[in-house]
């Protein structure tokens, strides 16, 4: 290599080292390193100020609690990973010191996506915070470690900025500084001053983001909890089905971003309509038993709703 | 569903369960994210109507009985919340 060679190779290198201008201003601020930093880059709260009434909606859902669940979730993450993931001889976890944000994502894919913007000590925190909390008996500690669980949710910025733009060839892709939605313009937040649009946030193909479609095959073990929108695209739209998720769960149900399913009286009134009928038959069986009445009870139920009943 | 006489006797009860995933080709239950094979639709699907019909032998002097229709949501083990009921009386008359 010549000398000119040299210094353009060195210039080179030094370029690359350098920050770039447009890489940083839409950049990621760096892995999150502990439950606390992830939940703070998350939280809802600041968004409370302006959107109270929004906030209070959420503050009621499970998405306002997506690891805790009712507290249902938390517990199956431990299953998963105890009676799954750690007997499964290829997935490299056998001690609770294994878990990496890759091993989690089996369950975090959907119920904390930002999840793959932390470190792998956070996974493993999340894991041990969980297990201190199914063991604890001291109610203060309960409380504490029960909040902790549940700072880590599917607030605000997962759906309006993280998983705001599906098509992101055509969209673009989501920019810390704005959040999205049916807007574009300013937006009176320092953190976030900018309003984008979201051209899917109103369409079940958001949802189905997480509400998906059976086996996530992007992961190197497909998990498959999540099965709605595969019943949506592949049963209902099929059947001539024309609503919408949101249609159903926020806007005819009236309960907006406090989103339900089994638990909501006003979901249950749309999800099933049911028919009973009952009639006496009389069936002259034989000379020596001769007549016997016999009952006959029909039911029928309707599922009126947009995917299969029941679904996890 | 369950039909009783005019004293509260049962005279005949019946269910029918509507799996999530559903039954493994051994009849057990899969449950698992990670048992994903061989398993079996039993939910209700859109936009359709579910038919169940049971049908039953009732005492020979019988007058009437009372037919009740639950409908439940199964979470796991015991835990389960009611979505629809319905009682329903009816004459056992021969015409």
């Amino acid at each position: 290599m010549s000398w000119k060679e040299r210094i353009i190779a060195l210039l080179g290198g030094v370029a690359l080292l350098l920050p770039n201008p447009i890489l940083a201003k839409s950049s990621s601020p760096g892995k999150a390193k502990t439950i606390a930093e992830l939940a703070a880059r998350y939280d809802s709260t600041s968004c409370k100020e302006c959107h109270e009434e929004i906030y209070e909606e959420w503050e009621n859902s499970l998405h306002a609690r997506s690891m805790l669940g009712t507290p249902r979730t938390a517990p199956t993450i431990i299953t998963a990973i105890e009676k799954g993931i750690k007997r499964f001889p290829y997935s490299g976890v056998k001690k609770d010191e294994d878990i990496t944000v890759k091993h989690l994502m089996f369950c975090a894919k959907c119920h904390l996506p930002q999840l793959d913007e932390a470190t792998d000590d956070v996974a493993r925190e999340i894991v041990a915070t969980i297990k201190a909390w199914m063991k604890e008996d001291d109610d203060d500690k309960l409380e504490a470690l029960e909040a902790k669980i549940e700072s880590l949710n599917i607030g605000c910025l997962v759906c309006h900025q993280k998983k705001a733009l599906i098509h992101k060839w055509a969209d673009g892709y989501p920019q810390s500084d704005t959040v999205y939605g049916s807007q574009v313009g300013e937006h009176e937040d320092e953190n976030h001053p900018k309003m984008g649009k979201a051209p899917a946030l109103g369409e079940a193909i958001f949802c189905g983001q997480c509400h998906g479609q059976g086996p996530n095959f992007e992961l190197d073990h497909p998990s498959q909890c999540a099965t709605l929108y595969g019943s949506y695209l592949f049963a209902y739209i099929p059947e001539g089905g024309h609503e919408s998720c949101q249609d159903c769960h926020m806007k005819k149900s009236g309960l907006g971003h406090d989103m339900q399913a089994y638990r909501s009286e006003e979901m249950v009134k749309m999800a099933l309509d049911c028919e009973v009928d009952a009639q006496s038959y009389f069936w002259r069986k034989n000379k020596k038993e001769g007549v016997i009445p016999m009952g006959l009870v029909r039911v029928e139920i309707f599922n009126k709703t947009g995917h299969v009943v029941p679904d996890g | 569903m369950t039909a009783k006489d005019e004293n509260g006797k049962v005279l005949y009860s019946n269910e029918k369960e509507y799996l999530e995933i559903g039954l493994d080709v051994d009849g057990y239950m899969r449950y698992g994210a990670w048992q994903i094979k061989e398993l079996l639709d039993l939910t209700l699907q859109p936009l359709k109507v579910q038919e169940e019909n049971y049908l039953f032998v009732l005492p020979k002097k019988i007058k009437e009985a009372n037919v009740s229709v639950s409908v439940y949501y199964k979470i796991s083990g015991k835990k389960k919340d009611l979505l629809y009921e319905e009682v329903k009386k009816f004459p056992i008359v021969q015409e």
